[in-house]
C-alpha cells in the first residue's frame, strides 16, 4: 500500500522535474506580451485585421509562386494580395533601386546604405504608393515596437543579460542621440523575452511578442528560431534572424535571414579548412536535431567537393551531458585534427574541456563566436575559429564608430551581443527607410514584408550585405571569420566580409 | 536539539529492526511466500547479470572500447550518485522528495567562486592559480554552508508544512530551488564562470585513462557512502531512522523528530555542497541553476532506480545510470547508428525494466 503511494508520489516529481527544467527565468527578463490568454486574444485581433484585408479585396489569387513553394495552409501566404505583389514590383523599380544604390557606402553611419529618409513625413505621411496591408500591430502614431527573443535560461543558454540591456541601443542612438525620426515616429521600442532554449516555449514567447511588436528578431538558438520563424509565418509577422537552418524556413515569405544560413556557410568553411589546414583529417560533431540536417548535408557535400580527408560526422543527443568523452575519444582514435562543431556554446565548451585531444575547432554557428564562450571556455577553446554574421568587437570602432559612442552615451556595455543586435537593427532600419520612400509612414506588416523581399542588395557595414529576392529570403552573401584569443578572452578578426577562401 | 536518551536505544533498535512489510503484522507474507519471492528475485538478478555480461561481450567483440566506456560512465554516474544520495537520505529520514537538492549544491559552489574572486564579480577565476589546499578548505566551507542552508530550508519551509501532503512539501522544495536560482542570477549574473578542479589532467590505472577529477569524485562518493553507512549503525542513525518511520513513537522515546529531520537535511545539504563543488568541476564552469539543469533529473532517476528510500540504492542507481548512458553512447558510436537521445532512452528503458521487476527499486525496501 505504501509502495503504491510512493510510486504515485514519485510520478509528481518527474512531471515537476520537467517543469523545473523549463524554469529559472531571470527577474526582469520577462514576456512582456502578457499571459498566454492575452496572446491568444491578440492572435484573434490579428486575425480580424487579416479579415479586413480580405474584405478590402486584397486577397491574392491562388497559384502564386509562394503558394507553390509552401505547403498549403502552412504559412500565411494565401493572402498576400495582388496589390502586395504590385507593391513588390513597384519597389523593385523604385525603393529597391534606391536601396541598391545606397549599399556601396558602408561607412556613412546607420542606415546610410538604404534610401534616405523622407524629410518631415509624419505618421501616415505619403509615399509613392498607398499601403495595401492593414496589420499595424506594434505601430502607433509616435512609436514602433520591435521584439527580440533569445535563450538566456534553460538547458543550454547564452548566459548573458546583454540581450536585455542592449536590445534598443541602436534605436536610442538614432532617435535620442541623433534626433532622427523613424518612419515619422520619435521612438522605437524593443521588447525582449527569454525563450528558455526550448522550441515550445519559444513559440509561446513569440506569439506573445507578436501581439505587441511589429516584427520579431531571433537572437540565437537554431531550434527556437526555426520554431518561431515557422509560427510567425503562419501568423504573418515579419521575422528576422541571423542565418541558421533552412529546414522549415525555406519558402516562408515572412522569414528573413540576416546572414548566410549554416548550409550556405558550409561551402565557405570547407574552402577555409582546405586553405588553412591542408592535409589534416577532419571530423564533425553536430547536435542531433533535424534542423541541422541541411547543414550536415551541405558540409559533407562540400567536404567531398574539396577533397578534404574526412573521418566521420557524429550527431550528439541534445540535452544530454554524457556524450563528450565518448565522441571526442572516437574522433581522436580516427585521427581527426580539425573538428567542425555545430552545437550550443555550452556543449562546445564542455566538449572541448572533456576532450583529451587538442582539436582545431571550426564552425559556422552564430553564438560560438561570442566572447562569453572564451570567458568560460579558455584555454580549452583557444583554437576555435568560427564564421560569424558580425565581425569581432575590436573592429567595431572602425566599421561603425557610432556603436561605441552610443554605448558610452547610454551606459550600455559595448560587448559583442550589443554589437550583433546593433548590426541587425541597422538592417531593419535600412528596410524602414526603403519602406518610407515607397509608402510613406503608414507602416503595415504586409507592405513591409513586400518591401524587404524586394529590397535588393542592402549593406549595413556590420553584417555582410544581404540580397533578398521574392523567391529567396536567405540573402546572406558573406561571413566574418573570428579567431579565439584566450589571452584577451576575446575573438579577433581573421577576415571580414569574406565571400570565399 | 535533543539527542536520543541513553536508555532508549535498545527499544528503538528493536522497533527499527522489525521490517514493516504492510499495514500490520497480519499482512506479512508467510515463510514459503517470502522464500518464493526471494528465489524469484535471485532469478531476475541472475538474468540481469547474464544480460550485462553478454552485452559487454558483444560490445568487446564489436571492437568497442568498453574500458573507456566504464570510465566515462563512472565520471557521470559518480556525480549522479552524489546528488541521489542526498535525495534518498532526506526521503528516508523525512519522506520529503527534495527538488532543491541540486541548488543546495550550486549555491555553496557560487560562494566558493565569490571567495576565489575576492568579491570582485567582474573578475575571473583562473583554475590554474587555485591550489589544492585552498580548494579543499573552500570545499569544507561549502559543505558547512550547504548544511546550514539545508537546515534553514527544513526549519523555515519543510517543518511548517509538516502536516500537509507530501506533494505540498515537494512543490515547496521546487519553490526553494527556483528561489535559489533567482538569487544566483541576481547576485552572480547570467554568465558562466570558470570553476577549478582538485586535480586536472588524467592518470593511467589498470590500463585505462581516468580523468583525475573522476577519481576525485569517485573517492569522495566512497567516503561519503561509508560515513553514511556508519552513521546508520550509530545510536544517532538509529534515532534518525526511528523518527522517520514513526515520529510519534520516536518522540515518546525521547527522540526529537524536528532535530532528526534537521540532522538529515543538514547531512543532505553537506552532500549537495560537495556535489556542487565537484559537479561544477566536471565542466570547469558554473552557471545559475547548474546542478538542477544538468544533474538533478538523472539523480532523481538514479534514486528511483536504486530505491528512493535507500542511500545505498541511490549510489548503485547513480553509478548504473552513468554506465547505461555511457553504454548507449558507445554503442551508437561503435555501431555507427543514429538513435535520438540514446542515453536518455536507454536510461528510461532500464528504469522501466527495473520498475517492472522491482517496483521499489534495486535496493528499495518497504519503509
Amino acid at each position: 500500500m505504501r509502495a503504491t503511494n510512493s510510486m504515485r508520489v514519485l510520478a509528481v516529481p518527474l512531471v515537476l522535474a520537467l517543469t523545473l527544467l523549463a524554469c529559472g527565468q531571470k527577474p526582469g527578463v520577462h514576456v512582456t506580451g502578457g499571459p498566454l490568454a492575452q496572446g491568444a486574444s491578440a492572435g484573434s485581433t490579428v486575425g480580424a485585421e487579416r479579415g479586413s484585408v480580405a474584405e478590402d479585396g486584397t486577397v491574392l489569387e491562388p497559384g502564386t509562386e509562394e503558394d507553390a513553394v509552401l505547403a498549403e495552409g502552412e504559412l500565411g501566404v494565401g493572402e498576400p494580395g495582388a496589390d502586395e505583389s504590385a507593391a513588390v514590383a513597384d519597389t523593385g523599380a523604385g525603393g529597391g533601386t534606391d536601396a541598391d544604390s545606397g549599399t556601396s557606402d558602408q561607412s556613412a553611419g546607420p542606415g546610410a546604405s538604404a534610401a534616405p529618409a523622407s524629410e518631415g513625413q509624419s505618421a501616415g505621411g505619403g509615399g509613392a504608393r498607398t499601403p495595401q496591408g492593414s496589420d499595424r500591430t506594434g505601430v502607433t502614431d509616435t512609436s514602433i515596437t520591435l521584439a527580440i527573443h533569445a535563450p538566456v535560461t534553460g538547458a543550454a543558454p547564452l548566459p548573458s543579460t546583454s540581450f536585455e540591456k542592449s536590445r534598443d541601443l541602436y534605436w536610442r542612438w538614432v532617435t535620442e542621440g541623433k534626433g532622427e525620426k523613424v518612419l515619422g515616429r520619435e521612438k522605437v521600442e524593443v521588447i525582449f523575452a527569454d525563450d528558455r532554449y526550448d522550441p515550445n516555449s519559444a513559440i509561446q514567447v513569440c506569439r506573445n511578442l507578436a501581439a505587441k511588436a511589429f516584427l520579431l528578431m531571433g537572437g540565437g538558438g537554431t531550434d527556437q528560431i526555426q520554431a518561431c520563424g515557422r509560427r510567425m509565418g503562419q501568423e504573418r509577422v515579419p521575422y528576422f534572424s541571423a542565418g541558421v537552418t533552412e529546414t522549415g524556413l525555406e519558402g516562408n515569405p515572412w522569414y528573413f535571414a540576416a546572414s548566410m544560413t549554416y548550409k550556405q556557410q558550409t561551402e565557405l568553411l570547407a574552402q577555409y579548412v582546405k586553405k588553412n589546414f591542408p592535409g589534416k583529417k577532419v571530423g564533425a560533431i553536430v547536435t542531433q536535431t533535424p534542423n541541422f540536417n541541411d547543414a550536415v548535408a551541405g558540409w559533407e557535400a562540400a567536404v567531398k567537393r574539396h577533397g578534404l580527408p574526412y573521418t566521420t560526422t557524429h550527431r550528439h543527443p541534445k540535452g544530454d551531458t554524457t556524450w563528450y568523452s565518448t565522441l571526442s575519444a572516437d574522433l581522436e582514435k580516427k585521427g581527426a585534427e580539425v573538428v567542425f562543431i555545430l552545437t550550443s556554446p555550452l556543449d562546445y565548451i564542455r566538449f572541448a574541456q572533456t576532450a583529451e585531444a587538442d582539436f582545431q575547432y571550426v564552425g559556422v554557428g552564430v553564438s560560438k563566436g561570442l566572447n562569453d564562450v572564451l570567458r568560460s571556455g579558455c584555454p580549452h577553446v583557444g583554437k576555435g575559429t568560427f564564421f560569424s554574421p558580425f565581425p569581432a568587437l575590436e573592429t567595431a570602432g572602425k566599421l561603425d564608430p557610432d556603436f561605441q559612442k552610443a554605448a558610452s552615451k547610454f551606459g550600455v556595455a559595448a560587448d559583442d551581443i550589443a554589437w550583433a543586435i546593433w548590426g541587425a537593427s541597422k538592417l531593419q532600419h535600412a528596410a524602414f527607410k526603403a519602406y518610407e520612400k515607397t509608402f510613406g509612414n503608414d507602416l503595415t506588416r504586409e507592405d513591409f514584408r513586400a518591401i524587404v523581399e524586394a529590397s535588393g542588395r542592402v549593406s549595413t557595414g556590420v553584417y555582410p550585405d544581404v540580397n533578398y529576392r521574392p523567391d529567396n529570403h536567405f540573402g546572406g552573401t558573406g561571413v566574418h571569420v573570428l579567431k579565439a584569443d584566450c589571452g584577451s578572452k576575446k575573438y579577433k578578426d581573421a577576415g571580414t566580409f569574406k565571400t570565399g577562401f | 536539539m535533543s539527542a536520543p536518551t541513553t536508555d532508549r536505544p535498545a527499544a528503538l533498535e528493536a522497533e527499527v529492526a522489525v521490517p514493516a512489510t504492510g499495514d500490520g503484522p497480519d499482512d506479512r507474507p508467510g515463510l514459503s511466500e517470502r522464500l518464493s519471492v526471494s528465489a524469484a528475485e535471485h532469478r531476475v538478478g541472475i538474468a540481469w547479470s547474464v544480460a550485462i555480461v553478454v552485452l559487454a561481450a558483444a560490445m568487446i567483440a564489436a571492437g568497442m572500447d568498453v574500458g573507456a566506456m566504464l570510465v566515462n560512465g563512472l565520471g557521470a554516474g559518480a556525480i549522479y550518485a552524489m546528488v541521489a544520495l542526498g535525495i534518498a537520505l532526506v526521503y528516508r529520514a523525512t519522506r520529503v522528495l527534495n527538488f532543491a537538492q541540486g541548488e543546495l549544491g550550486t549555491m555553496p559552489a557560487f560562494i566558493v567562486v565569490l571567495i576565489l574572486l575576492g568579491g570582485d564579480l567582474e573578475g575571473f577565476v583562473d583554475p590554474a592559480q587555485v591550489s589544492f589546499g585552498r580548494l579543499l578548505a573552500l570545499a569544507g566551507l561549502a559543505v558547512v554552508i550547504g548544511a546550514v542552508l539545508a537546515v534553514a530550508v527544513n526549519l523555515f519551509v519543510i517543518q511548517r508544512l509538516a502536516d500537509s501532503s507530501p506533494v505540498t512539501s515537494l512543490v515547496a522544495t521546487a519553490g526553494v530551488a527556483l528561489l535559489l536560482i533567482g538569487v544566483q542570477v541576481v547576485a552572480f549574473d547570467l554568465q558562466s564562470r570558470t570553476f577549478p578542479q582538485f586535480f586536472s589532467g588524467s592518470v593511467h590505472l589498470l590500463g585505462l585513462r581516468f580523468p583525475s577529477h573522476t577519481l576525485v569524485v569517485a573517492s569522495v562518493l566512497v567516503v561519503a557512502s561509508v560515513l553514511l553507512v556508519g552513521l546508520f549503525r550509530t545510536q544517532l542513525g538509529v534515532a534518525l531512522l526511528a523518527s522517520a518511520q514513526d515520529p510519534f513513537a520516536a518522540e515518546l522515546h525521547g527522540v526529537s523528530a524536528r532535530a532528526m529531520s534537521s540532522l538529515a537535511w543538514g547531512i543532505a545539504g553537506g552532500l549537495a555542497a560537495l556535489g556542487g563543488v565537484l559537479g561544477a568541476g566536471v565542466f570547469e564552469g558554473i552557471t545559475p541553476g547548474l546542478m538542477t539543469s544538468t544533474f538533478l533529473i538523472p539523480a532523481f532517476t538514479a534514486a528511483v532506480l536504486g530505491g528512493i528510500s535507500s542511500p545505498a540504492g541511490a549510489v548503485v542507481g547513480g553509478l548504473l545510470l552513468g554506465q547505461v548512458s555511457a553504454a548507449a553512447n558507445t554503442a551508437t558510436v561503435g555501431l555507427g547508428i543514429s538513435v535520438p537521445n540514446a542515453p536518455t532512452l536507454a536510461a528510461f528503458v532500464v528504469l522501466l525494466l527495473v520498475m517492472a521487476f522491482r517496483p521499489l527499486g534495486l535496493l528499495g525496501k518497504e519503509a
